[in-house]
């Protein structure tokens, strides 16, 4: 009985056999490798000249865009067109903030684009966040107040002063403090800036739409929205916080958020070295 | 600076490493007038006698003594690339 289990011994031919089986195994799946390598390769050809015709329509765009906004700037204040009438100034005024509106739309993903690249030109200087965080505030409180939140600026005292690229920093500033207003549609906002030794930490804590777990690693990531972000914020891009990120990272600093979960609102972090 | 001859040696046994691993270089090193100077670099060189294309053959018959048909095409196809800088007559059998 023992010795029915025991296995005859495999000769050299079957050794051989298998082998040469594995090998023919072993080649299929290099064939296959050195397949989706070249995939890759077209895919990631095929996404940069995507990319590159992004940024070209959206430079001229902006041209277009820019140059209308000069006429409507034109209209309303060079005396040689002579006053507008007093039916159409609304209306002018209207397509003057709609067209800037436009222009800083285009000009945020062309500088979000370039960040991402690593092609743009940090103007670093000495910043007080502080004065930063107070006046991307004032900016944004009437947009919280208009739609019914209550929003709170607390900032420690304390010395905000870092080495930075002004304008990028206010936009980030902005930026986050314009996302929670978007995503909350009732409730408050309350909005901080503390010192923790030799970081600055930049809060924002909404009782908004709150964050699902699907959404929570591609937040920051270019592009990453919720799928349902665009029926809240019909202006929508994904592309706002992705800037947040690419200017805090440049800053040698870190963005992220945390929430409990959907309609359980968001707090977002922005800290930043003082050196 | 390699003889086409050994960059085809070289260029051979690194497609067969892809599939079978470091037991590529080691099959190398089994045969008769190639010399391996450095694996990492996948650096070797190759006895200059009258009929060095006899070393690729020997080469392409090491893996396919042990690893079939199959081996001796890809041999082939790793080599292809070399051989339109080789005169007829030094291209070696195995790989025609």
């Amino acid at each position: 009985m023992a010795e029915d289990n025991i296995n005859t011994p495999i000769s050299s031919e079957e050794y051989k056999k298998v082998t040469e089986e594995l090998y023919k195994q072993n080649l299929e799946v290099v064939r296959l490798y050195k397949q989706v390598e070249e995939l890759n390769k077209e895919l990631e050809v095929a996404n940069e000249g995507q990319a590159d015709l992004l940024h070209i329509i959206n430079h001229q765009i902006k041209g277009y865009m820019t140059k209308a906004r000069y006429v409507f700037d034109a209209l309303l204040n060079e005396p040689e067109y002579g006053p507008v009438p007093d039916n159409a100034i609304s209306i002018v005024k209207e397509g003057y903030g709609s067209v800037t509106e436009g222009v800083n739309f285009v000009q945020d993903f062309l500088t979000s684009s370039n960040i991402e690249r690593g092609t743009y030109t940090y103007q670093i200087e000495p910043v007080d966040m502080k004065a930063v965080v107070e006046e991307a505030s004032r900016a944004q409180e009437q947009s919280a107040k208009d739609k019914g939140l209550i929003y709170e600026l607390k900032i420690v005292a304390g010395d905000y002063s870092i080495s930075g690229d002004k304008q990028q920093l206010s936009q980030t500033v902005r930026n986050l403090i314009d996302n929670s207003i978007k995503y909350t549609p009732t409730g408050s906002l309350h909005v901080s800036l503390e010192r923790d030794g030799n970081k600055i930490l930049f809060k924002i804590k909404d009782t908004g739409v709150g964050l699902s777990d699907e959404l929570k690693p591609k937040l920051f990531t270019k592009g990453g929205r919720d799928k349902d972000s665009q029926k809240i914020n019909i202006n929508s891009t994904g592309f706002g916080l992705a800037f947040v990120k690419g200017v805090a990272e440049a800053h040698k600093g870190r963005v992220w958020a945390e929430s409990a979960g959907v309609n359980q609102g968001s707090t977002f972090y922005m800290e930043l070295p003082v050196k | 600076m390699p003889t086409t001859l050994e960059q085809i040696a070289i260029r051979i046994i690194k497609e067969q490493e892809l599939i079978i691993g470091p037991l590529a270089w080691t099959q190398a090193t089994k045969v008769r007038g190639i010399h391996i100077t450095d694996q990492n670099k996948g650096a070797l060189t190759m006895d200059q006698v009258s009929n060095t294309s006899a070393i690729i053959d020997k080469l392409v018959g090491q893996y396919e003594r042990l690893f079939g048909r199959a081996s001796r095409e890809v041999s082939k196809e790793a080599a292809a690339p070399f051989l339109s800088s080789l005169s007829p007559a030094d291209i070696p059998l195995s790989l025609k």
